[in-house]
């Protein structure tokens, strides 16, 4: 598959989003809502947070080519998927989940949406201060075959669950701002020690 | 509509062409090998079928095992008949609902939350003469026929094209829109379930099989978490489009009765050739989050299928994962009864381990958890259990 066909889409999706408020966000320390912050070293576009969801994205070149999920203060009980029906059947974050569950819990949470074969690799601890959170990397497809590359952080922090998500297709995008991906990743950390 | 990640890769979609319907009109049985003349609009609907089974070809939901496809289209192939044989492809698809569908052009969708459903090559034979019926008796063109009469055909016609230019478009379709715009009708069922029938015993299978698989199918539903789902059957599953009444449950058990001739079931052809995939269907239909058709599920698979350290370790993570009151004490008591068997995958003393840990008992915790290194030194999560166990060996000294 060509790369002719996404700039076109990207350009609608971010055409129809705009009258809702898209941001300019970097370079530099960037806040996520009622959360942690990470350090951008390259200006990101930042699409509107979602407070159905608690969720962020941000993307450099379009959210198809490359896209970064801020995800914060999830509460047990919570879902990623928004649904007008709260009693709907998704998978939920429950408190006292263990590192490798809240993987297992982001990777249920992809799969419930449509993306294909979510396999996860290299789980390790990794520090996300003042916690120790979790690093992992996965592959997957979308439905249509297009193989993407992503990497995950997830911390526990005052029993709720924040993460960051990248995904971007395997081929060519993965690698374009991979360095930059690993210092965000890198820079994840609540303020209060931040700080100190 | 705000577009994040997790909406954007969700399943909507079209493909409503795909499915049949059920109204008899006066259209002749295809033949075999018999293609529709260039100048039909016969011809024009397989050739979007073409169209949408390329997209099918390359999408990431075709499960590409060579054995099972093998498999699965051997099993076609003896339903139908050496001579309709090459004009069917059948698609394994990995879908976690119980659901199967035929294209007009050949295409056969046999999704995987099927195949972990039905028990035995028997059952999966009927679903196939059923739909095959669809296909030799043109229930498709004369649908089409019927929906291009109606006044909202231009609505599906749009819907159809605006979604066929976007990549994320499921390549499944979205069958609750079909089902409430076409209305299926009981009389191509009716026919579809009688030829199916024919179809399926002649070729050898047993004819009790038929009405089986439906009657679990609803005692499952049954069993579902939400009672919209009791109520109504789950979306995107074959209900809708192919719906269950208890109308076809006793034709089905009347024909059989009518047969008397006994035939096979070929459970123990079927569950070897689906073996390898319990575990990940299993996995898959967890996702969706239904823990009371899930453990009724396994429930139902335990009672009959030798797989039992899979079985007991796919019961133990759908009641880790439903956290009721006492499902961590179940959760560790299938763990522990899975690691007695010889097929128990690695992961359950890791579950173990992690109850252990979760309950104090740091010996039992640290001693499943090497058993787990163990047994699976190439697993994902090696670094993160290691430092588990790095931490208990700290507490201890
Ligand atoms: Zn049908």
């Amino acid at each position: 598959m060509g790369h002719l066909r996404f700039p076109v889409l990207v350009l609608s999706l971010l055409m129809v989003t705009a009258c809702l408020g898209i941001e300019k966000a970097g370079p530099g320390v960037f806040q996520a809502e009622k959360s942690y912050q990470v350090t951008l070293g390259k200006s990101w576009t930042a699409l509107p947070f979602d407070a159905r969801t608690n969720l962020q994205e941000m993307t450099i070149d379009g959210v198809l080519l490359n896209v970064l999920v801020l995800g914060t203060d999830i509460s047990d009980g919570d879902a990623l998927i928004y649904s007008a029906d709260p009693k709907k059947l998704v998978p939920r974050f429950r408190a006292g989940m263990t590192d490798r569950e809240i993987v297992e819990f982001l990777r249920d949470s992809l799969e419930y949406n449509g993306l294909v074969d979510v396999k996860i690799s290299n789980l390790r601890p990794d520090e996300f201060p003042p916690e120790t959170g979790v690093r992992f990397n996965f592959t997957t497809k979308t439905q249509i075959g297009l193989a993407m590359k992503g990497d995950g952080k997830a911390v526990i922090f005052d029993d709720k669950l924040f993460f960051l998500l990248f995904v971007a297709p395997a081929e060519y995008y993965y690698d374009l701002h991979a360095d930059e991906v690993e210092s965000i990743f890198d820079s994840a950390r609540f303020p209060q020690s931040a700080s100190g | 509509m705000r577009h994040t990640l997790f909406f954007r890769f969700a399943v909507t979609g079209f493909a409503t062409l795909i499915l049949v319907a059920c109204e008899t009109t006066n259209v002749a049985p295809i033949a075999a090998s018999e293609r529709p003349e260039e100048t039909t609009d016969e011809a024009g609907l397989w050739l979007q079928m073409d169209e949408t089974e390329k997209l099918l070809k390359s999408s990431a939901l075709v499960e590409n095992d060579e054995a099972l496809n093998d498999y699965v289209q051997a099993v076609a192939c003896r339903v139908v008949g050496p001579d309709y044989c090459p004009d069917l492809r059948v698609y394994v698809v990995k879908q976690p609902f119980f659901n199967a569908n035929m294209a007009p052009n050949g295409q056969m969708q046999i999704w995987t939350g099927l195949l972990l459903r039905a028990e035995n090559e028997a059952q999966l034979a009927f679903v196939i003469g059923h739909e095959f019926a669809h296909y030799r008796q043109r229930h498709s063109l004369q649908q089409w026929r019927e929906i291009k009469n109606l006044a909202n055909a231009s609505l599906l016609f749009s819907m159809g094209t605006a979604v066929a230019g976007v990549p994320e478009a499921a390549v499944l379709g979205d069958f609750s829109i079909a089902a409430r715009l076409y209305g299926f009708g009981r009389d191509k069922e009716r026919e579809a379930d009688e030829l199916g029938f024919e179809f399926a015993t002649q070729a050898g299978y047993a004819g009790e099989e038929a009405a089986a698989i439906w009657k679990y199918l609803v005692s499952e539903v049954e069993n579902s978490d939400l009672e919209r789902n009791r109520r109504a059957i789950a979306r995107a599953s074959i209900f809708s489009t192919h719906p269950v009444t208890s109308e076809r449950i006793e034709n089905l058990e009347a024909l059989a009765a009518e047969a008397a001739q006994s035939g096979e079931t070929a459970a123990a052809a079927y569950i070897e050739a689906t073996g390898p995939f319990l575990a990940s269907w299993l996995d898959a239909d967890l996702v969706q989050s239904d823990f009371g058709k899930h453990i009724f599920l396994i429930n139902h698979l335990l009672e009959r299928d030798a797989r039992q350290g899979v079985l007991y370790f796919r019961r133990g993570e759908a009641y880790r994962l439903r956290r009721e009151e006492g499902d961590e004490t179940r959760a560790l008591e299938d763990y522990i009864k899975a690691s007695t068997f010889e097929d128990v995958p690695p992961a359950a003393w890791r579950e173990i381990g992690e109850l252990q840990r979760r309950s104090g008992n740091q010996a039992q915790a640290l001693e499943a958890y090497r058993t787990y290194l163990e047994k699976a030194p190439q697993a994902s999560d090696k670094l993160l259990i290691e430092s588990y166990v790095e931490a208990l060996l700290q507490e201890q000294s």
